[in-house]
């Protein structure tokens, strides 16, 4: 196995804004992503990393986002994961 | 000299297959939902006297592989070593596929840009300067609309000319940290020649960092493998600390990072807009509507394929039954053969058998069709978004549902998709589940016995059959993450929705007409065997008196196989040898139970009709009656959506359903209903097909295979067992 990193892995723990509490049609910065080290590896190969901007198109069952030309549908145990902050 | 070789590569949905369906006039199958390559294709292309061989890879969003056919396509991009590779990228989302591009660029592949899709980008008015693509990534770029063929021979010679240059390796900037780390990583490598030798060191230390598997495995080989892949660990850790955050991250930021900037450069400013798509998605994919819509969607195209093409599964089993048997019977009479064993064969055997199962061509091909129409439009895609958080309830990924999904038509192809899945873990509980998915050739053995038994409520019964299959599977993939699979998690939903389009005509086409045509194969090949297997089995008697070809089916070596095994299904209500006798020929392939049937039964004699009709009347007959199924089939589409304008003619029962109806009568003591139902269940449950077994073994070894195939056996008895008992208690029947 890889080793993990012990600050990754874990679900942010401070109230913080994620993508599962998303406003719908609000353009989002992601900030922080964590997750079990396959999460972590899928999001990156996507494009959902740290710094990239992105519109919610429907926030919920599942988060729909748009990211350039890309529709990605997240499920809501990993939108957990992904940390994000207002856009703008 | 050697013929050249180039490797396709894309990400899902960018338009690889047809790009590659073009390059070499192949007819692969192409679909609108990821994971339609699961093993990578070849094929050959000529111009300008120049022959090329081409490789098409499956899918994927990066080099270090996540899913199986991403672990596919990253390990022949590294160990077969193609002299070029033709990267095919989707203009209308240029940074989600430009991220594979830049890798490959990384790799220190001599590579060339397929800018699929120019179209539909232009149509958003996105404008892109190729020159500053081409400069980037060190590659020649050519613009194409692979699905209209656009481009094909302007990247053909572009291939040509790309053989001649240097290979051009792409030096991304990963910020001082990680270039830090990674220059000691790299000093680690190039301590070893052998290291060095396997591919660019930057490269290795690249995907060391980010975790890949595939790399880890080869190093472990080769001299000093072992120690950089501990130092490697180390780096990472280091990296971890150093930057506070997750070393794959910070890799995957600062390339996005280095996309974006070219895409700027490229395009000028983002655009980023609501399109139709998107708001047909939020209606198909939205939380108290998803799932209601995909089950109305899979009643119809079930209400579709029972229904419509009942008129044209008449039609082939009369001309079947009249006059392709009369013209055999003719033939093997002219040649002095009439009355012979060889007519027996020939009639009772492979007519019999073969015919059983081409009966159901039609009610096969338009369940495909519906399945087809369904992939190319995008929607599959979102089915599988909708039913994630169900299915995650229960352990199972809603990745698993695509898979599953493909089931509904074959096992085989629904094992083999069970590669696009993120883990092992994922892929092998998919594996399990997905052969409980009513598959197409089960749907002959449910329209069979539904409409003798249950001819008021036949598409019920078999949707029945359906829901009760996924039923199954999600009971027994709880079960399985609740014990076996219980140490891991079932990997997060993420997944890229292709856009809505219109069903194309040619992809749809051809995706029929592949399945289709890999039944009637089928037909030709298994069951014409299984078909001429029983009916030597039948021929051969044994104990008993009678000759060869003439004994009594009782006393024949069939006969006596099937009894002996009767007495195991007797408590599920079909203990019959005719009953069992059909199941076990089940094994090679679930067809052959309803050609093995139709043989078991016909022997008992059902003549051809007298008179002897000439063969041009034979041949206007076929031409009328297939007319009047068209009618038949126009007057049952209104029937689909619940509106019965027409009567349709309700024809007696022909002489195997009358077989079929006593035998199951006798078998359940008087409760026939009850115990075709439960046989219906038996088929639905047990092993699919030996093709089926094949596959799983293929991918998951012959351990896991066994698993499945006794477990199959075992949740097949019960539950037969527990629908003909428990009808019985509840007084059903």
């Amino acid at each position: 196995m890889l080793p993990r990193s012990a600050t990754s892995t874990e679900p942010p723990t401070e109230a913080r804004l994620t993508l599962a509490a998303a406003e719908r049609h609000s353009k989002v910065r992601v900030t922080r992503v964590s997750g079990q080290p396959r999460l972590i590896q899928r999001l990156a190969a996507l494009g959902v990393v740290p710094g990239v901007i992105m519109t919610v198109l429907k926030p919920h069952g599942p988060t729909l986002v748009s990211m350039g030309g890309a529709r990605i549908a997240i499920g809501k145990a990993a939108a957990k994961h992904v940390e994000i902050e207002v856009a703008q | 000299m050697t013929t050249p070789v180039v490797a396709v590569a894309g990400s899902p949905n960018a338009g690889k297959t047809s790009l590659f369906n073009q390059l070499t006039g192949a007819r692969q199958k192409v679909g609108n939902w990821p994971g339609q390559t699961v093993d990578k294709y070849t094929g050959k292309f000529k111009i300008d006297g120049s022959t090329v061989e081409v490789v098409d890879l499956p899918g994927a969003y990066g080099l270090v592989a996540i899913s199986e056919e991403e672990a596919i396509a990253a390990t022949y991009l590294a160990e077969g070593q193609p002299d070029v590779v033709v990267t095919v990228v989707d203009s209308s989302n240029l940074t989600g596929s430009l991220h594979l591009a830049a890798q490959i660029a990384e790799a220190g592949h001599r590579q060339v840009i397929a800018l699929n899709m120019v179209d539909v980008a232009e149509r958003r008015g996105i404008s892109i300067d190729e020159a500053v693509l081409a400069e980037r990534l060190g590659a020649e770029v050519v613009p194409t609309v692979a699905r209209r063929g656009t481009g094909i021979d302007e990247l053909k010679r572009a291939v040509l000319r790309a053989f001649e240059r240097q290979p051009h390796q792409l030096i991304v900037d990963y910020g001082a940290v990680v270039e830090r780390h990674l220059g000691g990583l790299v000093e680690r490598i190039v301590e070893h020649p052998e290291l060095a030798a396997v591919q660019s060191p930057r490269w290795s230390a690249l995907q060391l960092l980010a975790g890949d598997q595939g790399l880890r495995r080869r190093l472990a080989d080769v001299a000093g493998g072992a120690e950089v892949v501990d130092a490697a660990d180390e780096f990472r850790v280091g990296i971890n600390k150093e930057a506070g955050s997750n070393c794959e991250m910070e890799l995957a930021e600062h390339r996005f990072n280095w996309i974006a900037q070219l895409v700027d450069e490229m395009t000028g400013a983002a655009i980023d807009r609501t399109t139709w798509s998107d708001r047909i998605d939020r209606v198909l994919t939205n939380r108290y509507f998803g799932i209601p819509i995909f089950l109305v969607m899979m009643w119809v195209v079930l209400r579709i394929t029972a229904d419509v093409s009942a008129p044209f599964l008449d039609w082939v089993d009369a001309t079947i039954s009249g006059p392709i048997a009369r013209w055999f019977v003719g033939l093997l009479d002219l040649v002095g053969l009439d009355g012979t064993w060889v007519e027996s064969m020939v009639v009772d055997g492979v007519l019999a058998g073969v015919g059983g199962v081409l009966v159901f061509v039609p009610v096969l091909f338009s369940l495909y069709l519906c399945l087809a129409i369904l992939e190319d439009t995008g929607y599959m895609a979102r089915a599988a978004a909708v039913m994630d958080r169900a299915m995650r309830a229960v352990g199972i990924p809603g990745k698993a549902f695509l898979p599953m999904m493909v089931g509904f038509g074959c096992t085989v192809p629904a094992i083999y998709a069970t590669r696009t899945l993120d883990s092992s873990r994922d892929r092998l509980l998919t594996g399990l589940i997905a052969p409980f998915m009513s598959c197409g050739a089960r749907l002959p053995v449910y329209v069979l016995l539904a409409a003798i038994f249950f001819a008021e409520a036949t598409s019920t019964v078999v949707f029945g059959m359906y829901v009760l299959g996924i039923l199954v599977a999600v009971l027994i993939g709880l079960l399985l993450s609740r014990t076996a699979l219980r140490e891991e998690e079932p990997t997060p939903f993420v997944m890229v929705m292709p856009e809505f389009r219109l069903p194309n005509t040619r992809t749809v086409w051809m995706l029929v007409w592949q399945r289709t045509m890999a039944f009637i194969r089928g037909a030709g090949t298994t069951i014409l065997l299984a078909s001429m297997a029983v009916w030597l089995l039948l021929a051969i008697p044994v104990g008993g008196g009678g000759s060869f070809a003439n004994a009594e089916v009782e006393d024949s070596a069939f006969g006596v196989v099937a009894k002996g095994f009767a007495p195991v299904l007797n408590p599920a209500g079909f203990g019959e040898w005719e009953q069992s006798g059909a199941l076990l020929t089940g094994f090679v392939a679930k067809e052959v139970v309803v050609s093995t049937m139709a043989q078991l039964y016909a022997v008992e004699g059902e003549e051809a009709a007298a008179g002897d009709p000439s063969f041009v009347d034979d041949l206007s007959e076929i031409g009328t009656t297939f007319g009047e199924a068209t009618v038949d089939t126009f007057k049952a589409i209104p029937g689909v959506i619940g509106l019965d304008f027409f009567d349709l003619d309700d024809e007696g029962d022909t002489a195997l359903q009358t077989a079929v109806r006593g035998s199951f009568e006798e078998s359940s003591g008087g409760y026939g209903s009850l115990a075709a139902l439960a046989f219906m269940v038996f088929v639905l449950l047990y092993t699919p097909c030996m093709a089926a077994v094949g596959a799983f073994r293929h991918e998951f070894g012959t351990k896991w295979m066994w698993v499945s195939v006794i477990g199959q056996f075992i949740i097949a008895w019960v539950g037969a067992m527990i629908v003909f008992q428990g009808g019985k208690l509840l007084g059903l029947g």
